[in-house]
C-alpha cells in the first residue's frame, strides 16, 4: 500500500464560498515526514489537513480539481471513516473533540466505534496512558481536566488505533506554554517512532526543532519552502510580512513603551485584601491586593487555575467577592457600581454577541448618533469595516474576536479587562489588537490582561501582577528588558504548573468549560 | 455527575428509570385517599435499596411537611396540593435517586444493550455531554450582558428569550459542528458493531427489580379501577 | 447525496433537543407557581419550543431527525402516555414533512401547531381530567352527587377545547416568532 500522500494540482472550493480555499496545491508528503504548514489565518492549512484525514469532501462539502491520493486511495474513497483507522486528528479546541464525559472512555472511544475486541482494547487503553504518560489523568471528568491535560487525553485517544500518520489543526491555540512544550514531547516521541506528522499552525516556536519543513501558504497557494535553518534565521521584517508568529521564543523582544508618559492620575483602581471563589466554597483568591492608577496595561500571569478569570470576573463586577473591598477614585463599589465601570472580554466572543450586524452590535442599546463616528472609527482600525453589516456570527473565529475588542473599546468605561484576546490569531490580528489595547492606555484607561501570548505582552505590557495560590506574590512595572524576561522565564518554567490544576466543574479559568 | 464512586449497592441504571417511568406514568392516574402515599412508599424504598440514605430521608422531610400542609388546606389548594404537588414529590425523589446513582459512562452502554439504535444512541449521549456545558453556557452569556450593559428589565419576555436565544444556539451549532467532525475522525460512521470498554450486566437483582416493580405498579393501577 | 442521517445530523439533532428539554422545563417555571400551572405550561411551550423545532426541521432537512427530536421531549415527560403520545406525534410529523417536502416553511409550520396539540394534551389534559375527577369526589363528600355532576360537565369540555385552541395560537404564534427570527440571525450568519 503506498504510504504517501500526494496532491495534484489540486483545488478546492467550500460550498458556499465565492472563492477557492485552495488553488493549485501540488505536494507530496512522504512516510515519515515532519510537515508544517503556516501562513495566516484562511490560507488554506486547515484545508489541507482536511484533505488528509477525509473531513472533505464528505464532511465539509465543496467541489475539487485535480488529484488527490491518500494512502492509495482517491480522495472521494478517502471517507473519515476509513482515514481514521491510520490517520488520527488532533484539533485545536479540546473541549469540543471530547465527546465522552471521563478520559478513560475518551480514550476507548476509537476502539469502540471500530469494534475492536474488548480485551483487546482494555490493554489498548492503558498502553496509551502510559504512552503519553499521563497515567494519573486515568478516570477524571472532563470538566475538571484543563486544556493542556485535555489535549494530552486528545493524544493518547488517537494512539490507540496505532496510526501512521497525525493531522493537527493548531493545537496549541489554546494552551499556555508549559502545555505546549508537554505538546512538543509528545510530537518528538511520536516522530521518533516513524509516524508522518502534518500541522497547521501559527505558533511555531515549538516546531522548529521537530520539522523537517516548513510550507508556507497564502491565499489558497503554497508559495513558499523552508527548512527549520531557514526559519530560525528568518529576520524579523520578513517574518512580519509573511505573518508569522515568532519561530522561537527568544526573538520575542519587550517593546519599551512610554508609560511614564500616559500615566492617568484621575483614574485610580484599587483592590484590597479581596477573596472571591467561582464555584460555591471553593475560595480561588484569597487576599488579593493591588492598586493602579489609569494608562496602565497590566498583565496577570499565574499558573492554570491559579485565579486570573476568577479575578477578572470578579473585579468587574460579576462574581460577588466575599471579603475586603474594591475602590474606584476611593470610592467602595461592588456589584453593580463596578458593572459600570469595568468591562470584561470574555475568552469566547460568541458569549457578548446578540444583534444580527456588527454595527449594531457596536451600538446596542445606546444612541446610535453618539457613538456613529467612534463605530466607524474602530471598525476601520480593527480591520472590521468591510463586514460591519454581516452578522457577527457569519465572522471567522479572529474577526470575532476584534469585534469584541472593539465592544471594550466603544463602551467608555475605564477599566477594561481582556481575557484570552490573542488566542489563535496570526500575527496581523494579534498586532491590530495589541494596537487598540495600547490606543485605550494612552486614552488614560487601566487595561488588564489575561493572556500566555509573549508577543502580544511584549507589545502591550506596562505591569505585571503575579499571582500564585490565590495570592499576590508579586507586582512590578514592566520597562526594560530584563522585566519582560522575568515574565517570559516564569511562563517557560515547568514550576509553573501546580500540582493540583483542578479546574472544578464549570471553572472560570481559561481551560474550564 | 461523578464518575468513580464506591456507592454502595446499587441497581443498574435502567431499574431506577424504570421507577421514573412508572412513577411519572401513574401520578395522576392514581386514584384514592392515599395513592400518593402508596407511590411514595415505593420509591422510598427503592432510594434506600440504591444506598440513598440521604436523599431518602431528604425528601420523606419533604413529603411530611406536603401532607401536613394537604391537611390544614381548603378547597381549590388543598386539590391542588394532594393531587399534584405531594405526588410530585414522588417523582422528584425517584428522579433524584436515578440522577444519583447513574454512572453515566455506563448509561449508554446499557442502552446500547438493549438493542437501542444508533440514531437514538448519538444524540442520548450527546445530550448527556453537554448538559452540563449549556448550563455553564447560558451562565456565561448571563455575564457577557450584564458586563456590557444589557439590561432585562423592561424587556418582553419574548426579547429576552431572544438575547439569551441567539448566542446559545450559535454556541451549541458551532461546538456540535466540531464534535461531530472530531467524531467522523474517530470512526463514528464505521459500519459494523460497536463494542464497549465499559461493562454493564444487567443481574438477576435488577431483573428481579424490574419484575417486581412492574408488578407492584400494576397492582396499584388495577386495584384503583 | 445520501438523504440518511449521517453523525453530523445526529449530534445536532442531540444537541438541539437538549435545548428544547431545557426549554421544556425551564421556560414555563415562573408560570406555574398557580393552581392553573398544568394548563398554561403547554402554552407557554408551545410558544418557546418553536425555534428549536424550526431549527432542527431546516438544519437536517431529513427523514428521522423530528421524529428523533419527539421522541426525546417524549421522554423526558417521563410518563409512559406521554411518551407514547409523542411518538405518535413524531410519526404524524413526519408523515407531513415527507409529503410537504423537508425544510417547507408551511410543513414545518402544520406541524408543529399538531406537536404542540399533542404536547398540551397528552402532558395538561391527562392531568387536568383527573384533576377534575379529584375535585368531583371533594365535591361529592361537600356538596352532594348532583351539584358535583353539575361543576363536573360544566367545566370538562369547553375548557379542555379552549386549551386546544389556544395552545394552537401560541405555537402559531411561535412559528412566526421562529421564522423571524431564523431570517434574521440564522440564516444571515450562514447557520442554515
Amino acid at each position: 500500500m503506498q504510504k504517501n500522500i500526494y496532491f495534484n494540482q489540486f483545488s478546492f472550493k467550500y460550498e458556499g464560498q465565492k472563492n477557492h480555499s485552495l488553488s493549485d496545491i501540488t505536494l507530496n508528503i512522504q512516510e515519515g515526514e515532519f510537515l508544517v504548514l503556516c501562513g495566516e489565518s484562511g490560507c488554506g492549512k486547515s484545508t489541507i489537513t482536511r484533505c488528509v484525514n477525509g473531513l472533505i469532501p464528505e464532511f465539509y462539502e465543496g467541489k475539487y480539481m485535480g488529484e488527490g491520493i491518500i494512502h492509495g486511495r482517491n480522495i472521494e474513497e478517502n471517507a473519515p471513516e476509513i482515514a481514521g483507522q491510520k490517520i488520527s486528528s488532533i484539533f485545536q479546541d479540546s473541549r469540543s473533540q471530547f465527546f465522552t464525559l471521563n478520559s478513560t472512555n475518551e480514550v476507548a472511544f476509537s476502539c469502540e466505534n471500530y469494534g475492536i475486541e474488548r480485551k483487546d482494547m482494555v490493554h489498548r487503553v492503558e498502553k496509551a496512558f502510559s504512552e503519553i504518560k499521563i497515567e494519573d489523568l486515568k478516570g477524571r471528568s472532563v470538566f475538571q481536566l484543563s486544556s493542556g491535560e485535555r489535549q494530552k487525553v486528545a493524544f493518547a485517544a488517537s494512539v490507540t488505533l496505532k496510526p501512521e500518520v497525525y493531522v493537527l489543526d493548531e493545537p496549541s491555540a489554546n494552551l499556555d506554554i508549559t502545555s505546549i512544550i508537554q505538546l512538543k514531547k509528545i510530537l518528538k516521541k511520536l516522530k521518533n517512532q516513524g509516524s508522518t506528522i502534518i500541522i497547521a499552525e501559527h505558533r511555531l516556536f515549538y516546531l522548529i526543532d521537530l520539522a523537517d519543513r516548513f510550507l508556507y501558504m497564502k491565499e489558497g497557494k503554497i508559495t513558499a519552502q523552508y527548512l527549520p535553518d531557514e526559519m530560525k534565521h528568518m529576520k524579523a521584517e520578513e517574518l512580519y510580512k509573511k505573518m508569522l508568529r515568532a519561530p522561537s521564543l527568544e526573538q520575542i523582544q519587550y517593546i519599551p513603551n512610554d508609560s511614564k508618559r500616559h500615566e492617568n492620575q484621575q483614574l485610580n483602581f484599587r483592590v484590597e485584601g479581596v477573596w472571591a471563589e467561582y464555584n460555591k466554597n471553593v475560595p480561588v483568591l484569597r487576599g488579593i491586593n493591588f492598586e493602579s492608577n489609569g494608562g496602565e496595561t497590566w498583565c496577570l500571569i499565574g499558573h492554570n487555575g491559579c485565579g486570573k478569570t476568577t479575578l477578572g470576573m470578579t473585579v468587574t463586577g460579576l462574581l460577588k467577592h466575599k471579603q475586603g473591598a474594591i475602590y474606584i477614585n476611593r470610592k467602595k463599589c461592588a456589584g453593580k457600581s463596578l458593572l459600570k465601570k469595568v468591562f470584561f472580554v470574555m475568552q469566547e466572543a460568541e458569549h457578548q454577541m446578540y444583534t444580527d450586524s456588527v454595527y449594531k452590535e457596536l451600538v446596542f442599546g445606546k444612541s446610535e448618533e453618539s457613538l456613529h463616528n467612534k463605530a466607524e472609527y474602530i471598525l476601520k482600525k480593527l480591520g472590521l469595516y468591510e463586514v460591519k453589516d454581516n452578522h457577527p456570527f457569519a465572522l471567522s473565529g479572529g474577526q470575532m474576536q476584534r469585534v469584541t475588542i472593539a465592544l471594550a473599546y466603544i463602551s467608555d468605561k475605564p477599566i477594561v479587562i481582556l481575557d484570552e484576546p490573542t488566542s489563535g490569531l496570526d500575527y496581523k490580528n494579534m498586532n491590530l489588537i495589541a494596537d487598540v489595547v495600547e490606543e485605550m492606555r494612552h486614552q488614560g484607561k487601566i487595561v488588564i490582561l489575561i493572556s500566555h501570548d509573549l508577543e502580544f505582552i511584549a507589545r502591550t505590557v506596562t505591569r505585571c501582577l503575579q499571582i500564585d495560590g490565590g495570592k499576590v506574590k508579586d507586582s512590578f512595572h514592566v520597562s526594560t528588558h530584563d522585566d519582560f524576561n522575568y515574565i517570559k522565564d516564569y511562563m517557560l518554567s515547568a514550576l509553573s504548573e501546580s500540582p493540583v490544576t483542578k479546574t472544578m466543574n464549570g471553572g472560570a479559568e481559561s481551560d474550564g468549560e | 455527575m461523578v464518575s468513580k464512586k464506591k456507592n454502595g449497592f446499587q441497581f443498574d441504571p435502567r431499574v431506577n428509570l424504570l421507577t421514573v417511568v412508572l412513577t411519572a406514568s401513574l401520578m395522576f392516574i392514581l386514584q384514592g385517599e392515599y395513592a400518593s402515599v402508596y407511590l411514595f412508599v415505593v420509591v422510598i424504598s427503592m432510594a434506600a435499596l440504591n444506598c440513598k440514605i440521604k436523599i431518602g430521608i431528604k425528601y420523606t422531610v419533604i413529603f411530611i411537611f406536603v401532607y401536613g400542609l394537604s391537611l390544614i388546606t381548603r378547597g381549590a389548594l388543598q386539590v391542588l396540593i394532594k393531587a399534584f404537588v405531594l405526588r410530585g414529590v414522588s417523582l422528584g425523589a425517584a428522579v433524584t435517586v436515578m440522577i444519583h446513582s447513574a454512572d453515566t459512562s455506563k448509561i449508554i452502554v446499557s442502552l446500547r444493550q438493549m438493542k437501542l439504535p444508533e440514531q437514538l444512541l448519538i444524540p442520548f449521549s450527546v445530550m448527556l455531554r453537554f448538559f452540563s456545558t449549556l448550563i455553564q453556557d447560558i451562565k456565561l452569556i448571563r455575564f457577557g450582558m450584564k458586563t456590557r450593559g444589557i439590561s432585562l428589565i423592561g424587556k418582553s419576555p419574548v426579547m429576552i428569550y431572544e438575547l439569551y436565544l441567539v448566542p446559545v444556539i450559535m454556541r451549541m451549532v458551532k461546538t456540535a459542528g466540531n464534535l461531530s467532525a472530531a467524531a467522523e475522525t474517530r470512526g463514528i460512521s464505521w459500519k459494523g458493531e460497536k463494542t464497549s470498554y465499559e461493562q454493564v450486566r444487567f443481574r438477576v437483582v435488577d431483573a428481579a427489580a424490574a419484575v417486581i416493580l412492574t408488578g407492584i405498579y400494576t397492582f396499584l393501577f388495577i386495584t384503583q379501577l | 447525496m445520501r438523504n440518511n442521517l449521517k453523525a453530523k445530523d445526529l449530534v445536532m439533532t442531540g444537541v438541539l433537543s437538549l435545548l428544547g428539554v431545557v426549554i421544556m422545563y425551564v421556560v414555563p417555571m415562573p408560570f406555574v407557581i398557580n393552581p392553573y400551572g398544568t394548563l398554561i405550561s403547554p402554552l407557554i411551550q408551545a410558544l418557546f419550543l418553536a425555534i428549536v423545532y424550526f431549527l432542527i426541521g431546516s438544519k437536517v432537512p431529513k427523514t428521522g431527525a423530528l421524529l428523533i427530536f419527539c421522541i426525546i421531549m417524549g421522554i423526558a415527560g417521563m410518563a409512559l402516555y406521554y411518551i407514547a403520545a409523542l411518538f405518535v406525534a413524531g410519526l404524524v410529523v413526519e408523515f407531513i414533512m415527507k409529503k410537504q417536502g423537508y425544510g417547507s416553511k408551511r410543513a414545518l409550520t402544520v406541524s408543529y401547531i399538531l406537536f404542540a396539540v399533542f404536547n398540551c394534551f397528552a402532558g395538561s389534559l391527562v392531568p387536568y381530567l383527573f384533576f377534575r375527577d379529584a375535585t368531583y369526589m371533594q365535591n361529592v363528600q361537600l356538596y352532594g352527587e348532583k351539584y358535583a355532576n353539575t361543576v363536573k360537565s360544566v367545566r370538562s369540555q369547553p375548557i379542555m377545547l379552549g386549551l386546544i385552541i389556544a395552545v394552537g395560537i401560541m405555537a402559531f404564534l411561535g412559528t412566526l416568532f421562529s421564522k423571524r427570527l431564523l431570517k434574521k440571525h440564522f440564516e444571515k450568519a450562514g447557520i442554515l
